[in-house]
């Protein structure tokens, strides 16, 4: 019988050497978020459909041959043809081209306004949050009493002393609509700051602005992000609400609120011309909607099961 | 309690001012007066009118006059007719947009939340898909587009009913709907979800383990729980549903306080419009101060919390 001893056997499966070795590629926290967007299959849908709006926002008026502010009297109101994919509207204009010059309106204002209240919200909320005590308590009055305003109301206000026009509309949606970015901004600071990662931090030297851009905002940027693609259809079906009373874009250009309300004028006589721009605002609200939702899965995995 | 409610409206009240002042300062931003483009008058005339409007007294004398007036509910003037006041155009419209607001919150609040009930209690199957489309319809499509195809369908191809105006009960319908389906959305979406949460709690076994039927758990205990966050955001969907009559009443020619708005806001009528808005706001937050109050009662958190 033959002996056995230690060295006699060798380890054919991991070495203690190897089990410690890190074998897949580390990611960073926005790497995972996207692998997790990525299996996420409506969201992505919903992406790829905001992605081919945005790009016929950009090109189709570029590229289309007709103008989006001449018409041809000859050819009003013609349905949906060869020639004029949507048709054409009550002053013979080309509706895919206006269409689509509305959704790059539209899309402009949903951005330029969400970046706007962002970059308010941030700071306001963060300054508030990081300093805290009375500053805190005094800013937040501020902001509560000035959003006890509803939003839309603020906003026609505004609309109404400083006149019509893509420039008011935005500045307008801006004053009224930071409030709320201040206050989660606000509210994610006041949480990350009691945190153990913080006070080592703080513990190590690291000096307020240190702490401020390298832990405090890169922290609320997963919240503030989701909450920026909610803000920007909120801000779309404003503006589409704004053109529907009369306040919004001044002709000849057009936003998809503006071409909506024409097509609810025609709606009896030429269906069709409600149908498009109330299809694309539609796909495109729902398409942010739904990424969103996706983004705040992917972004924040405290709410994954 | 009483401090709570007494906190409440001491915030309320600060939040009227604050609006008043700003709608005041607004009004005074305006280039030019009221009477510089109209035309061209005898400047003894035009003093007269100033000083009939309060328009030559310095601007701080101006503002304590306004709030007097605002506090006594003289909201001001027509800028383009005379002898029309905000007060006369908020008589007059008032109580149309009143009947259909609350048409609308009772269909919104009834089919939301027995939608969100039933939705809930048959998790994952064919009601519970209904609601979801319903939930994204409702927030993904304009309310215009809403009333656009009701009328339509509803009025021109079926003419089940009447296509516009206000002349009866029938009218209030399509409308009221089209205002509605917004609620009715957010309200079945919300009521689900919490009815959902609320069934996994352990009270729910335990009631469960004591031997309670089905039925009464979810009247007893699930429901009533999981209404409370549903009277939170009672506020905010109020907000909408006035700011919603803006377009429904303008699209079904309804006589009521949001067509006024828009048409002077089409009319460039400023005092009318900032005077509304004034009336507005002073509405939503009256509002908003009732559902507090209201949840301070219900929810006996609340008030330990404050």
């Amino acid at each position: 019988m033959a002996e056995t001893s230690e060295n006699k056997f060798e380890i054919i499966g991991k070495s203690a050497k190897d089990a410690q070795a890190i074998v897949r590629p580390s990611l960073t926290y926005w790497q995972d978020a996207w692998r997790r967007l990525k299996s996420n299959r409506f969201a992505f849908i919903a992406l790829i459909i905001f992605s081919i709006i945005t790009i016929m926002a950009i090109f189709a008026p570029i590229l289309s041959s007709h103008s989006f502010r001449e018409g041809d009297l000859f050819l009003m109101n013609q349905t949906p043809n060869a020639e004029f994919w949507f048709g054409t509207d009550e002053l013979g204009r080309d509706l895919f081209v206006r269409c689509w010059m509305g959704t790059r309106y539209s899309l402009f204002i949903g951005f330029v306004v969400a970046i706007l209240n962002f970059t308010i919200g941030v700071i306001y909320g963060g300054i508030s949050g990081y300093v805290g005590g009375n500053v805190d308590n005094i800013m937040m009055r501020i902001v509560d009493i000035l959003f006890s305003i509803p939003y839309l109301l603020w906003v026609i206000m505004l609309m109404t002393v400083m006149g019509r026009g893509l420039h008011t509309i935005i500045m307008a949606m801006t004053i009224a609509g930071w409030g709320q970015m201040a206050r989660l901004v606000r509210g994610q600071i006041l949480q990350i700051k009691e945190m153990e990662f913080v006070m080592a931090a703080r513990t190590l030297g690291a000096d307020a602005t240190r702490i401020i851009s390298k832990h405090l905002i890169p922290n609320t940027m997963g919240v503030v992000i989701i909450n920026v693609t909610f803000a920007i259809p909120q801000a779309i079906f404003t503006e589409a609400f704004l053109s529907f009373i009369g306040l919004g874009i001044p002709v000849p250009h057009a936003s998809l609120g503006t071409l909506s309300r024409d097509g609810t004028r025609m709606l009896l006589i030429h269906p069709y011309q409600l149908v498009f721009p109330s299809v694309i605002i539609s796909l495109l609200m729902l398409s942010l909607q739904i990424f969103g939702d996706g983004l705040r899965d992917a972004l924040d995995p405290r709410l994954r099961q | 309690m009483g401090r709570y409610i007494a906190k409440r409206f001491v915030y309320m009240l600060i939040s009227l001012w604050v609006i008043a002042t700003i709608t005041f300062f607004l009004m005074h931003a305006l280039p030019g007066d009221p009477f510089t483009d109209t035309k061209k008058l005898p400047p003894e005339i035009i003093a007269n009118l100033k000083a009939k409007y309060n328009l030559d007294k310095p601007l701080i004398v101006q503002y304590f006059g306004y709030l007097k007036d605002v506090a006594r509910g003289d909201l001001g003037l027509s800028l383009r007719y005379r002898n029309r006041t905000v007060n006369s155009m908020l008589a007059a419209g008032f109580p149309n947009s009143m009947k259909l607001g609350l048409a609308a919150v009772g269909i919104g609040l009834f089919f939301g939340l027995s939608f969100g009930i039933i939705a809930a209690l048959n998790n994952k199957g064919f009601f519970d898909y209904f609601v979801i489309i319903l939930a994204v319809l409702g927030v993904a499509v304009p309310s215009f587009v809403f009333a656009g195809l009701f009328q339509y369908f509803f009025a021109v191809k079926l003419s089940w009913f009447p296509v516009a105006g206000w002349k009866g009960p029938t009218y209030v319908i399509l409308p009221a709907v089209a205002l509605g389906l917004r609620l009715v959305a957010f309200q079945a979406r919300m009521m689900k979800t919490n009815m959902i949460e609320v069934m996994g709690n352990d009270y729910i076994k335990t009631a469960k383990a004591k031997g309670l039927s089905q039925p009464a758990i979810v009247v007893k205990h699930v429901i009533r729980n999981a209404i409370l966050p549903v009277i939170t955001i009672l506020g905010p969907l109020i907000a909408a549903i006035v700011t919603g009559s803006f377009v429904i009443e303008t699209i079904f020619g309804i006589p009521g306080m949001g067509k006024y708005f828009v048409d002077s806001v089409n009319q460039y009528d400023y005092t009318m419009i900032l005077g509304t808005t004034l009336f507005y706001a002073g509405l939503l937050i009256f509002m908003v101060f009732l559902v507090d109050i209201a949840y301070g009662f219900i929810d006996p958190r609340i008030r330990i919390d404050k």
